[in-house]
């Protein structure tokens, strides 16, 4: 999808990192992926001690194939322990997610704003 | 016969959808969100995705965004739904107002939202006016409970014109829950109890 490069999981495969995070804050993945075959193909993504999310990959929102999503953690620890595992057991070894372009993004909650005493007619 | 309602908090968190996950730059196809209920830790903070199927976080650089840089474009009809419980008092009456658009990516017409505010379904069909890519909307509806729930979907299963298949849909963006001043409210009544008296005054008379 991007560079020259990306992973492909087989059945049961996982690719993970270990990322410094600050400890009670909350954090957005965001991931490129893409599968390889027509049957439903899906992607585990957790963080230990945190969320663990599978999230099929369809080719309905995007033509292309490839399409980007996004999910939030709390992080528990000072570092998390990223994962991302093609949970299927397929017979065609050469299928599996695509896995490309992995950010972890801090998240901020914006405060309600304030009224402005507005006078509407 | 409201001629000043006196607005005041606006109760929604991130209703402008600019706080969110990262987004690769040159990538045509935004970010799905998919199925998120834990409205402590989401994606977009403040809000849920209650169903099954994924909603999409588009950006300005790519898409038409009513307000700011970022927006959600609502796809697969029913099946995705952007909700988020907001903090009332019960009884007040509020308003939820919303920009409806769309997103520039070739969406086939037609295009609506159904929105939830409360005891309040409305439909909003998407019909601007001149040149304008996006249009206001609002929905009017009295608290019942302390938090109240405010959601949207898209009311038709739309696909894009040059592949048929891709999904897409309308866009929200800037959502905003006001409570309507409670003596506004009383000056309204008022003024239709004077109305009454008038008209029968001049009925009877």
């Amino acid at each position: 999808m991007a560079g020259d490069h990306a992973v492909r999981l087989g059945n049961d495969a996982s690719v993970g990192q270990v990322v410094d995070v600050e400890k009670g804050s909350e954090y957005a993945i965001t991931f490129s992926a893409a599968r390889t075959c027509a049957q439903l193909e899906s992607l585990n993504v957790s963080v230990l001690g945190g969320i663990s999310q599978t999230v099929d990959l369809q080719t309905l929102y995007n033509i292309e194939g490839w399409d980007a999503y996004a999910l939030a953690f709390q992080a528990t620890e000072e570092q998390a322990h990223l994962q991302f595992m093609n949970p299927g057991m397929e017979d065609d070894p050469t299928c599996g997610p695509i896995l490309d372009n992995v950010a972890v993004k801090k998240l901020f909650t914006p405060d309600k704003p304030k009224g402005m005493g507005l006078v509407r007619s | 016969m409201r001629c000043f309602l006196l607005s005041t908090d606006n109760v929604v968190l991130n209703g402008d959808f600019e706080e969110g996950p990262w987004m690769f730059p040159n990538t045509s196809f935004g970010v799905l969100l998919p199925t998120n209920l834990d409205e402590q830790t989401s994606a977009i903070p403040g809000w849920m995705i209650e169903s099954n199927r994924a909603v999409r976080y588009i950006d300005s650089d790519e898409y038409k965004v009513p307000q700011g840089k970022r927006a959600i474009e609502l796809l697969s009809g029913k099946e995705g739904i952007i909700s988020q419980m907001v903090e009332t008092t019960p009884q007040k009456v509020y308003s939820l107002t919303f920009t409806l658009g769309t997103a520039g990516d070739s969406c086939q017409p037609p295009m609506a939202i159904m929105a939830f505010a409360g005891d309040q379904a409305q439909n909003f069909h998407y019909s601007p006016i001149g040149n304008a890519t996006s249009q206001a909307a609002n929905v009017t509806f009295t608290a019942r409970a302390e938090r109240t729930r405010v959601a949207f979907y898209s009311v038709y299963y739309n696909t894009r014109s040059d592949d048929h298949s891709s999904l897409c849909g309308p866009v929200i963006d800037d959502v905003r829950v006001w409570g309507l001043n409670a003596a506004a409210g009383l000056k309204a009544s008022i003024g239709l109890v004077l109305g009454i008296v008038g008209l029968a005054g001049m009925v009877l008379f």
